[in-house]
């Protein structure tokens, strides 16, 4: 399947004048300009091994998810349109769940390209649209967008079976075929705009710049564990400039991703972003598709680059023209009906597969399964009605340091030297109602040293307060206490050594 | 006969340039109806104008962070069955499918739209027993009782002690017919913190002053195959659920 060597992609003189050239001129070479499609190839062979790896989760399932013999669960419903796309029967979801594999198997390979992926653009959406719950998400929106842009592309003129069979059918001709641009554009301004409008809802979003959703976000487990996020809640600063950095690469992608620096920048500060979502927020597969469309910024002149410098570690040898083998006719139709014959067997073992394993267990020698009992206290206590939030609820966190930056406490510590600076922020969760909060200095026989108070308006997050340990508080051990609505809800014990210099005298607290 | 051939051969590139011409055109309608359609969605999503106005809607408008609250929450779909035994019909007995990480699938169902499909579906496939009534009842609690114990200790010297706020969302006939649906226990902790005057009370079987209207349709469904309407006098019991009316579920969210 190797290819010659590739071309750069050059505008065609007939298109572009050589001087002069006018926003019309520009927009036209920039969609028509002529190129080797391998952007596009290497977004073919990725992006349906990504897929793969949740529709084959979700094949043995599709009885369940897709058809009226299970639970499926329309999008369009939410929206109102009821009925809106005809759902199959169990056995026809499970023919389309399996043609679906085929099909993204044979995109992947180049094998009936565009036939494919048209068959995955029209399975992949359809079938998505059946379950919102556990298969239809953003990451599946972006999917069917490249599906549908390599639909209109050549992407299996080259690193294809489609091309490998071509060139046993053409040795003369050398060069890897060219064609307009447009369907890689198209890709490139779909993850610009993608972007763009994942900005536009963080602006919308209220307190994103705050930090205080990042880190709720941080610590939701709806998807994969992040144990990197949960510890990144202790440094609220860092998040805040992450959430800064991240709004302002998402806007600036679209207008610098497009040629040198620019676009390595870009591209590389995206790779660093979506792996850092899977880090920090748990996510797999929405990293994967997105990255999956950077593909679509590789060029002719990239991949000759590359070519170069694997040459030179004689990783990569070009096919020898005088080598290639033609193909007889009769191949060529035996691998014309290859394909057809292969759909066919895949679905009949499909569906023979998917009936011994019989998903809902009906067919097994003790019948179908029993429901799950609940045990009656369980059920009890999910039924005690509990209205009011409990105080120490209102309290999200209690951290001390020793300063402010954007808001936040850092340098957390819980040892003081006489003299320093405590800080302490109380962090609530929303929502709460106009709250009397007190931040109190207890010594180690819990004596009420000093008490500090503060109304905390329903629309803020943070409570600070601050006390100047200075010489009057003994070295020894005490303690900050929180109470809200007269109950004690956090405490924290602080630890004061000697001054080792001398301090000025301040007051206890303000 | 040169003259012919080359007036053919005129001909054919002239054929050609108008089919070139003329796919040009259609790939340039292509091009501007996709930017249109993504333009039109951010401008829609800027504006917050139409967003929800059809499920195409959901293709070009890209609000992946929707904001996040301070509670973790669960929902958990539970039926009463005849033989005053509570059965769990969300997940299904037969599986333990999680598509995104530890969550079953019907945890993904925030506006309870698809609950009663998925109750139906688990009620055909399974030995189940006659259903009196079907509940979803959502469990909160707050998200800091997520965090690992070395955070915690940070925020903390208190150990954890994790409580869940419980509260119904719905109500079903036996059948899964969503009957009753009520707000969830965010939204009306939201309400109560700006509320200046009390709210009507929650349903909560145990509360003895649960109004009348609601006693009365405590058991509607007592004595029915499923289908059928309940009587609105039916008698009380002294079943541990909340009442169930015949009211329907709106279908707006």
């Amino acid at each position: 399947m190797a290819d010659p060597a590739p071309l750069s992609n050059r505008s065609i003189p007939e298109i572009v004048p050589a001087s002069h050239r006018g926003l019309r001129v520009s927009i036209r070479e920039f969609f028509f300009a002529e190129e080797v499609p391998y952007g596009l190839a290497l977004c073919r062979i990725v992006l349906p091994l990504i897929l793969l790896v949740v529709v084959l989760r979700r094949w043995v399932h599709a009885r369940e998810f897709f058809s009226t013999d299970g639970g499926s669960a329309p999008l369009a419903d939410n929206y109102g349109y009821l009925n809106m796309l005809p759902v199959p029967s169990g056995t026809m979801a499970v023919i389309l769940m399996t043609l679906l594999v085929v099909f993204l198997v044979t995109t992947s390979i180049g094998w009936w390209t565009r036939f494919s992926v048209i068959g995955c653009l029209v399975l992949y959406t359809y079938l998505n649209m059946l379950d919102c719950l556990s298969t239809f998400t953003k990451y599946s929106v972006i999917a069917s967008h490249m599906l549908l842009l390599l639909s209109f592309s050549k992407c299996g003129a080259v690193w294809s079976v489609d091309a490998w069979l071509a060139r046993r059918r053409q040795p003369a001709q050398i060069e890897p075929p060219r064609f307009p641009a447009w369907p890689r554009r198209l890709m490139q301004l779909l993850i610009g705009l993608v972007y763009l409008g994942a900005a536009i809802t963080k602006i919308h979003t209220p307190t994103f710049f705050s930090g205080d959703q990042l880190r709720f976000w941080l610590m939701t487990d709806v998807n994969h564990s992040n144990p990197m996020g949960e510890q990144l809640t202790l440094y609220p600063v860092l998040v805040v400039t992450m959430a800064y950095i991240s709004v302002v690469w998402e806007m600036l992608f679209i207008f610098l991703c497009w040629r040198g620096h620019g676009r390595w920048i870009m591209l590389l500060m995206g790779v660093g972003f979506h792996l850092g979502t899977r880090q920090t927020l748990g996510l797999y597969i929405f990293p994967l598709v997105s990255m999956a469309t950077y593909l679509a910024f590789i060029n002719a002149d990239d991949v000759s680059r590359w070519r170069g410098r694997l040459a030179r570690f004689r990783l990569f040898r070009r096919e020898n023209d005088s080598a290639v083998v033609l193909l007889g006719p009769v191949w060529h139709r035996r691998l014309t009906l290859a394909f057809p014959a292969t759909l066919l067997v895949a679905v009949v073992l499909g569906v023979e597969i998917e009936h011994r394993i019989d998903p809902y267990g009906i067919r097994r020698p003790e019948g179908p399964h029993e429901l799950v009992e609940l045990d009656p206290a369980t059920v009890e206590a999910m039924l005690e009605s509990n209205p009011m939030l409990r105080p120490e609820d209102l309290v999200h966190s209690l951290e001390m340091g020793e300063m402010l930056i954007g808001g936040y406490v850092v340098g957390h510590k819980s040892t003081f030297r006489q003299g320093e600076r405590l800080f302490a922020q109380c962090t609530l969760n929303p929502p709460h109602p106009d709250l009397m909060i007190e931040c109190n200095l207890h010594d180690a026989e819990n004596r009420l040293l000093d008490r500090v108070h503060q109304v905390v308006p329903r629309e803020a997050f943070r409570a600070n307060f601050l006390y100047v340990l200075h010489d009057a508080l003994g070295p020894g051990e005490y303690s900050l206490v929180v109470r809200c609505g007269g109950q004690e809800v956090a405490r924290r014990r602080i630890l004061l050594k000697s001054a080792r210099d001398s301090v000025e005298t301040a007051p206890v607290a303000n | 006969m040169g003259a012919n051939d080359t007036g053919g051969v005129a001909v054919s590139r002239g054929g050609m340039a108008w089919i070139g011409t003329i796919k040009r055109w259609a790939v340039s309608l292509v091009i501007v109806s996709y930017l249109g359609s993504l333009g039109y969605g951010i401008v829609c999503h800027t504006l917050n104008f139409n967003t929800a106005s059809h499920p195409g809607m959901y293709f070009v408008v890209w609000d992946m962070f929707c904001g996040w609250s301070a509670y973790a929450n669960r929902l958990h779909i539970v039926g009463e069955g005849e033989d005053n035994r509570f059965y769990q019909l969300a997940p299904g007995p037969w599986t333990d499918f999680t598509p995104y990480g530890d969550l079953a699938r019907h945890q993904y169902d925030p506006f309870l739209n698809h609950s009663s499909r998925l109750v139906q579906n688990c009620l055909e496939h399974t030995r189940a027993q006659p259903m009196r009534r079907i509940l979803v009842i959502e469990e909160y609690w707050a998200k800091k009782y997520n965090l690992p114990d070395s955070v915690w200790a940070h925020f903390f010297d208190e150990p954890r002690k994790k409580y869940s706020y419980f509260q119904l969302r719905m109500v079903m006939a036996p059948c899964g017919t969503p009957v009753r649906r009520f707000p969830s226990w965010l939204d009306r902790q939201s309400q109560l913190a700006v509320s200046a005057r009390s709210l009507p009370s929650h349903p909560d079987s145990s509360t003895p002053g649960l109004s009348s209207e609601l006693r009365a349709t405590m058991r509607p469904f007592d004595g029915l195959s499923p289908g059928q309407l309940p009587k609105l006098k039916a008698s009380s019991s002294p079943s541990l659920f909340p009442a169930a009316d015949p009211e329907r579920a709106p279908l707006a969210q």
